[in-house]
């Protein structure tokens, strides 16, 4: 579904990722692991186009994407939570979510997307007056993630997700992570909670200063402490 | 304390009538610098651009609506038609220079450097085209005269015009950004204009659109004014100054400080040249009062945090 | 303001070839009146090429060596002339130490102005310069006495250089006595950017935050770097003053800010020299442009955008960087 091969991306002068060739399939759940620094943000920020000095191939179902604008990429079904989750902070719930439907409103109406996130973030639906910069750090993840939902992503691409939320959240996220595994929505995800990672992911990517250093099965992880502690520095 | 006596004596003096004529002439000022504050803030808000150019728009709507009142002598189409033309033009130049700087570095100080330097072209681009002297407008017969007269203060038709046009604007400018989609889409951009692209929204059709309506509503200042002051070449350099001021205490990117900044400063242009002894300062209040303001809000009244800095 | 730094610093005057380039420069400016005539630039234009390259150049260690984007240099410039007038005119001062008092009040200025504006960052700094400077413009407007409002600051003494005043009393002599003191000032201000504290300025400018890392208190830089700058401008407005033996209003209306942004960008903000070649551009298009086509400033402005468009490292800029290019192309690799 998704292949990524070869890709060097750049800030400026400076080279951030290093041959980086990854793949996600169909509905598969893929992570994406690494210390601080490593380049996991700037893998996911490079697959949705926000890098514009980019080099090698990203194919998506097909299409090659190197040279298209992130909105042209959304509108492939690649769907992206940034890190800082990107809330429109003067806008209310509501508006926040209607931005995220705009793209979706050929596929879906508003009201059955509605009535599918408010079916997985209940909270949301009782803060929909409240503008973004009033919620709590849970709420503006579940926020994030519904409105990437907004246009019905095939892949959808999470930067840590649980990063600062409190273990009811992290539960509810986890959960909702499962619900779109169920609805065959394959996801790239960055988390550092190599627990979480584990229990939720097919396959895991170890990436070290830009380059991907290992590939692997979630079971094959599972049973190997000493590459969650090379790359890691857990065990 | 004597001085304060005589200070307060002195203005205890002043006949109310007066004063009812400053506040209703503050309210004119007011509502021209409403205006351009508003397009000046929309478009840094959403693209990061002062606008330096923004004063040319005003006296280039102010002259192609002279243009149109000359050709078809009807008021009315002038005053739709200059802003039309204007705002187009400011597609057009978004489109062929601004576009060109937004992914770099520098794009602030670029999109100061290319608007600057239109704002340096225009005035003699006017000069070329329609002399250096003033031209006067015609006032639209329907507005000529005085509505009503309050304790002597006149209250002409034409400038009740202006204000109320003024006040149509921000109510059309309210509906447009809170109940359109394209208004959705400007405020989200001011917010994290990123964000909107990686929502599969192509911001830059957006830009363009935003970029012609500021300019637009500049040009309809510029026309609007037209039968109060005549037309000329320099009659962008002193504006723009004032409506920066404003923006700044407003806030940067901020909509509702934009508004409530210029009847602010409005009232402060006119009222404040009726202080006794302090007369003097009247032109330099303005710039005090934003050097206050900062010192007490450092974003101004309504700024967001991280806007402009 | 992209490209490299090996740029931004004219060349290394110890060798030979630069001094050779550096003595020719100095003959030609200082021979320039004896042949005036039989140029374009005749020696009045080339007293004011010189005023406004020292302005530029002096505007420059803001801008370009230390990225603020200040548009309310208008008030130094301004300052500097007035200052300078007043001393002449009122207290009967010598112009040398009139210039050297306009010298250490326009740094005093700058201590003021400075600590006003650099409390804002970015875009803010830029509005809050030029609106404190426009409110400069609007005091010397009110304060009639001294500047002469509107009708300008008139009936300055000649050149009061007590012996030398035969010498001076004419365009010529005018030339000499400006190109001598913009040289010395241009020469301290290379001194300084060459300096360890032009290397900061030069750091901050490219990453403020790297700068403040690695423990320069990049706030303090930029506050000497716009006092220095300030300085400079008041001076180059005080010689302005002097050789004009007038001073408008208009020389401290903020587009006289608009006119040295123009020119430090269109000569270059990344070369020492840059705004030499802006000035020598700028005026030499109001001369002549405004001798052949009254609007001058049609062309002036497009150009300028051009050059921003198309030119971002200035003319000067762009010959250099065009230049050494060519020279490191002939160069081989050093590493493979
Ligand atoms: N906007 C940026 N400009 C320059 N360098 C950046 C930028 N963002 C990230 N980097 C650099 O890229 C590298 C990888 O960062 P990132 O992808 O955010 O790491 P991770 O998400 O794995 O923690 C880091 O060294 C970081 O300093
Ligand atoms: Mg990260």
């Amino acid at each position: 579904m998704l292949t990524l091969k070869n890709v060097n991306s750049f800030y400026g002068l400076s080279q951030i990722l290093h041959d980086v060739s990854l793949t996600v399939g169909d509905g598969e759940t893929v992570g994406l692991l690494g210390r601080n620094g490593a380049g996991k943000s700037t893998t996911l920020n490079t697959i949705m186009g926000l890098l514009q000095q980019r080099t090698g191939s990203i194919n998506f179902n097909g299409i090659e994407m190197a040279g298209l604008k992130p909105s042209a990429i959304l509108h492939t079904g690649v769907g992206l939570v940034p890190e800082d989750r990107g809330i429109f902070h003067n806008l209310t719930v509501l508006e926040n979510l209607k931005i995220g439907y705009l793209a979706g409103k050929n596929i879906w109406s508003f009201d059955e997307y509605q009535k599918y996130v408010f079916g997985l973030f209940p909270r949301l639906k009782e803060r929909l007056k409240n503008p973004g910069k009033k919620l709590s750090g849970g709420e503006q993840q579940m926020l994030s993630m519904a409105r990437a939902l907004g246009s019905k992503p095939k892949l959808l691409m999470i930067d840590e997700p649980m990063e600062g939320l409190s273990p009811e959240y992290v539960e509810r996220i986890r959960q909702t992570l499962l619900a779109m595994k169920e609805h065959n929505v394959a996801i790239l995800i960055v988390e550092n909670n190599i627990k979480l990672a584990l229990d939720i992911c097919q396959r895991i990517y170890f990436i070290e200063k830009g380059v991907i250093r290992y590939e692997g099965s979630s079971r094959e992880v599972r049973d190997n402490p000493g590459i969650r502690l090379r790359y890691l520095g857990v065990s | 304390m004597e001085a304060i006596i005589e200070f307060f004596g002195r203005l205890a003096e002043i006949p109310a009538n007066t004063w009812i004529t400053q506040v209703y002439l503050g309210l004119v000022n007011g509502s021209v610098l409403i205006l351009l504050a508003l397009g000046l803030t929309i478009i840094f808000g959403l693209m990061g651009i002062v606008n330096f150019a923004h004063g040319t728009f005003y006296m280039t709507g102010a002259y192609l609506g002279w243009l149109t009142l000359r050709l078809t002598g009807n008021f009315w189409i002038a005053l739709i038609v200059a802003p039309i033309l204007t705002g187009l033009l400011g597609a057009g130049i978004e489109l062929t220079m601004l576009r060109r700087v937004y992914n770099k570095r520098e794009s602030v100080y670029l999109g100061i450097l290319i608007t600057f330097g239109l704002s340096f072209l225009g005035p003699d681009v006017m000069r070329f085209f329609f002399g250096k002297t003033g031209l006067p407008y015609v006032t639209p017969a329907l507005l000529d005269g005085t509505a009503f007269s309050i304790a002597a203060t006149n209250f002409s038709r034409y400038r009740l015009f202006l204000i109320g046009s003024a006040f149509s604007l921000i109510l059309l400018m309210w509906l447009l950004l809170k109940k359109t989609n394209l208004g959705l889409i400007i405020r989200a951009g001011i917010s994290n204009s990123r964000m909107v692209e990686v929502l599969g929204i192509e911001i830059r059709n957006v830009w363009t659109a935003t970029f012609g309506l500021g300019t637009a509503l500049a040009a309809l200042a510029g026309v609007l004014v037209g039968p109060i002051f005549a037309v000329q070449p320099t009659m962008g350099d002193m504006i723009i100054i004032q409506s920066f001021i404003v923006v700044i205490i407003g806030g940067l990117g901020s909509l509702i400080g934009a508004v409530i900044s210029a009847l602010i400063v409005g009232q402060v242009l006119t009222l404040f040249p009726l202080l006794p002894h302090l007369q003097q300062l009247a032109d330099v209040v303005i710039y005090l009062l934003m050097a206050f303001v900062l010192l007490v809000r450092p974003r101004g009244l309504f700024g967001e945090e991280g806007v402009g800095e | 303001m992209s490209g490299s730094t090996a740029l931004k610093q004219t060349p290394n005057p110890s060798s030979v070839k630069s001094l050779f380039a550096f003595a020719v420069g100095l003959i030609i400016l200082f021979a320039w009146p004896l042949f005036a005539q039989y140029t374009p630039i005749f020696t009045s234009l080339a007293t004011e090429i010189i005023i406004f390259s020292l302005f530029g150049i002096a505007y420059n260690m803001a801008l370009g060596y230390t990225g603020l984007i200040s548009l309310g240099h208008a008030a130094f410039f301004g300052f500097g002339g007035y200052f300078t007038g007043a001393m002449l005119k009122f207290f009967g001062l010598p112009v040398i130490l009139s210039l050297m008092l306009a010298l250490v009040a326009s740094s005093i200025l700058g201590v003021v102005f400075g600590f006003i504006c650099l409390r804002k960052t970015g875009v803010y700094f830029t509005l809050v310069t030029l609106a404190i400077s426009q409110m400069l413009y609007y005091v010397a407007q009110m304060w009639i006495g001294v500047t002469g409002g509107h009708e300008g600051m008139a009936g300055i003494p000649r050149l009061g250089l007590g012996q030398w005043v035969e010498l001076t009393n004419n365009p010529k002599g005018q030339y000499w006595f400006v190109a001598s003191v913009a040289g010395i000032s241009v020469y301290m201000l290379w001194r300084m950017v060459n300096s360890s504290f032009g290397k900061v300025m030069q750091a901050v400018r490219e990453n403020e935050e790297r700068a403040n890392t690695c423990g320069y208190n990049t706030k303090r830089v930029k506050y000497v770097a716009f006092i220095i700058s300030g300085a400079f401008s008041g001076l180059a407005g005080s010689l302005y003053l002097i050789s004009q033996e007038f001073f408008g209003i208009e020389n401290i209306y903020w587009t006289m800010s608009g006119a040295v942004l123009i020119i430090t960008l269109f000569g270059g903000t990344e070369v020492f020299l840059g705004p030499f070649v802006g000035a020598l551009l700028f005026l030499l298009m109001k001369d002549s442009f405004s001798h052949y086509f009254e609007y001058w400033q049609i062309l002036t402005g497009t150009l300028f955008v051009a050059v921003v468009l198309f030119l971002p490292e200035g003319i000067l800029g762009s010959i250099v960087t065009f230049f050494s290019n060519r020279v490191l192309r002939r160069l081989p690799k050093k590493e493979a």
